[in-house]
């Protein structure tokens, strides 16, 4: 009898107050974006914790130990110039497809930045929720910006130095890709530039590399890369604080791919020669799968187009590619490219006929071929044309206060 | 091999014994067993009541018995956990959190915060002050300000 009246007692007294450090380290850097957006009301000390620095960093390391897409997965997909507009289409991936009550997906506006002016914005990257952002001014100046679709906030680069190496500058000549990503020992994000230009002095195709840090807010040149880019959209990922993509050197032109990777942190690249080449096709590097760095064969065969995945395994110890999936292609589809993956999800853009498309896979898991796929083409209209697109999990990192 | 047993020793003088495999996941309990006389009827834990103690153990029990060596393994003691924090009211959750703070379980921890965000993840800012019993010392107009400017995150 006792033991009831204790056990009743217990059930209804107030609960024991749960220390705040516990609260503010352990509990809310759990919490997704929007739950902590609305809970900067809760009061001043909430606010003060939720909008520091020191929070934003907290939440992003223990948000990426999260291997399972969360509700704040988003894809974005970029418009071409207008009369689209110049917009940015945000997919959540974690959805629940059968849901008929789903909401409609949130369009982003990229015009904050400059009205009018807009040609066709890109994104280069994504990294902790941060996006690179490229513009393109109509008298050709181009601009770049991180910013953050979740709190909208965001800050300009200043412009990078032209390589004056280079016979000329314009785009048809160049090619250059942009890496984003983070180095955690130094609290420091980097953007790295590669461009791919005619040499004035030796009159052949060399690749020149600078780089920015938000530590110091300037660019600054790196040691001299020996491939040549080998060009593709976005065709630079950063995993694990490499900034990987692939290259050719000259005189391998007979088929030759290097994938070459650039630490973030230590600024030094390696290289390590793609075996077997591929005889065939195309050789592209799409995404991360569990971790790791992807490169996958396109190329024609009896009239289909086949998409082969290799995985990358031992990068820093010999390295081995090892296929791991071959992605089937319809009858008269062409151009698949795949996107990204990430927590075994791989996204695959395909043109067939006279429309796109974009198909979900998981290869872990065997989820179902269509699930992106169907919600693409429903809505036809305003999806279906698009330039790029990018894996982006939402933070509460200001771009603002990125810069000392 | 044979197992040595502990006994600890709650709040309210209740007698828990395990053993020394189980015990010593509390870094805690680890530290007293190395460092401390133990007392004839146990390792007093002050603060931890029979109630929260009977619930630690089974949690200590459960992951020091059943290290997962493939995925299916990994993926039954995720359940078990899940079912485990299925039987808690909210008082014991956070008297669990408190509990695995003291005893240094990093897992139990891990697991009770990460329960109650999931708790907290749909819940609006009034049900969060109640929840842990917070004061509002913002005035009607700070409030409506923030508000504002995060109102997407009420819709």
């Amino acid at each position: 009898m006792a033991d009831e009246e204790e056990a009743t007692m217990e059930s209804t007294r107030a609960p024991s107050p749960i220390p705040d450090d516990i609260i503010f380290v352990m509990v809310l850097a759990m919490l997704p974006t929007k739950s902590l957006s609305r809970f900067k009301c809760v009061n001043k000390a909430w606010y003060g914790w939720i909008t520091s620095p020191q929070f934003a960093k907290l939440h992003v390391q223990k948000q990426n130990s999260i291997t399972t897409l969360t509700e704040d997965d988003l894809l974005l997909l970029t418009q071409p110039p207008p009369p689209w507009g110049n917009t940015l289409i945000s997919l959540p991936l974690k959805w629940n497809y059968f849901d008929e009550n789903h909401q409609e997906h949130p369009i982003l506006q990229l015009d904050f930045l400059i009205k009018g002016l807009v040609v066709g914005p890109r994104i280069l990257g994504s990294c902790n929720g941060l996006l690179l952002v490229k513009i393109i001014c109509d008298d050709r100046r181009q601009l770049l910006y991180i910013w953050n679709p979740c709190t909208k906030d965001y800050m300009k680069l200043p412009n990078p130095p032209y390589f004056t190496s280079f016979v000329t500058h314009d785009s048809d000549y160049v090619q250059t890709i942009f890496g984003f990503g983070y180095d955690s020992t130094a609290d420091d994000y980097k953007v790295l530039k590669l461009s791919t230009g005619l040499d004035i002095i030796s009159c052949s195709y060399r690749t020149e590399g600078i780089i920015y840090t938000t530590r110091t807010n300037t660019w600054r040149s790196i040691p001299r890369i020996p491939h040549k880019i080998k060009f593709h959209e976005p065709g630079i990922f950063t995993v694990d604080g490499d900034i990987n993509w692939i290259g050719t050197k000259d005189g391998d032109d007979q088929g030759y791919y290097y994938l070459v990777w650039f630490n973030i942190g230590s600024e030094e690249w390696r290289e390590m020669l793609i075996e077997p080449s591929p005889a065939k096709g195309d050789v592209y590097i799409g995404m991360v799968l569990g971790g790791k760095v992807c490169i996958y064969h396109r190329y024609y065969q009896s009239f289909r187009e086949h998409t082969d995945l290799y995985v990358l395994k031992n990068k820093y110890n010999g390295g081995s590619m090892s296929k791991v999936h071959g992605f089937p292609t319809r009858m008269r589809e062409y151009c698949a490219t795949l996107l990204f993956i990430r927590h075994n999800i791989a996204l695959r853009k395909s043109t067939c006929a006279d429309f796109d498309s974009l198909a979900a896979q998981d290869i872990g898991y065997n989820i179902p071929y269509s699930f992106v796929h169907q919600v693409i083409q429903s809505r036809q209209d305003c999806y279906l044309i698009w330039n790029t697109g990018m894996y982006l999990r939402k933070s509460l990192v200001s771009p603002r206060l990125l810069v000392g | 091999m044979s197992t040595k047993k502990i006994t600890l020793l709650s709040s309210d003088r209740e007698q828990f014994i395990v053993d020394e495999a189980v015990a010593i996941q509390s870094q805690t309990i680890k530290n007293l067993i190395e460092d401390t006389v133990p007392d004839e009827d146990g390792i007093p834990l002050p603060v931890v009541h029979s109630r929260i103690l009977a619930k630690v153990t089974e949690y200590l029990t459960k992951h020091a018995n059943y290290k997962p060596h493939n995925d299916a393994a990994k993926e039954e003691l995720k359940n078990w956990d899940v079912k485990f924090l299925g039987k808690l009211d909210n008082n014991t959750l956070f008297d669990l959190i408190l509990a695995a703070n003291y005893l240094d379980i990093k897992g139990l921890l891990d697991l009770t915060c990460q329960a109650v965000a999931d708790l907290m993840k749909g819940m609006s800012v009034e049900e969060v002050r109640k929840l842990f019993n917070i004061e509002n010392d913002f005035t009607p107009e700070e409030e409506e300000a923030v508000r504002k400017e995060n109102q997407w995150a009420f819709d």
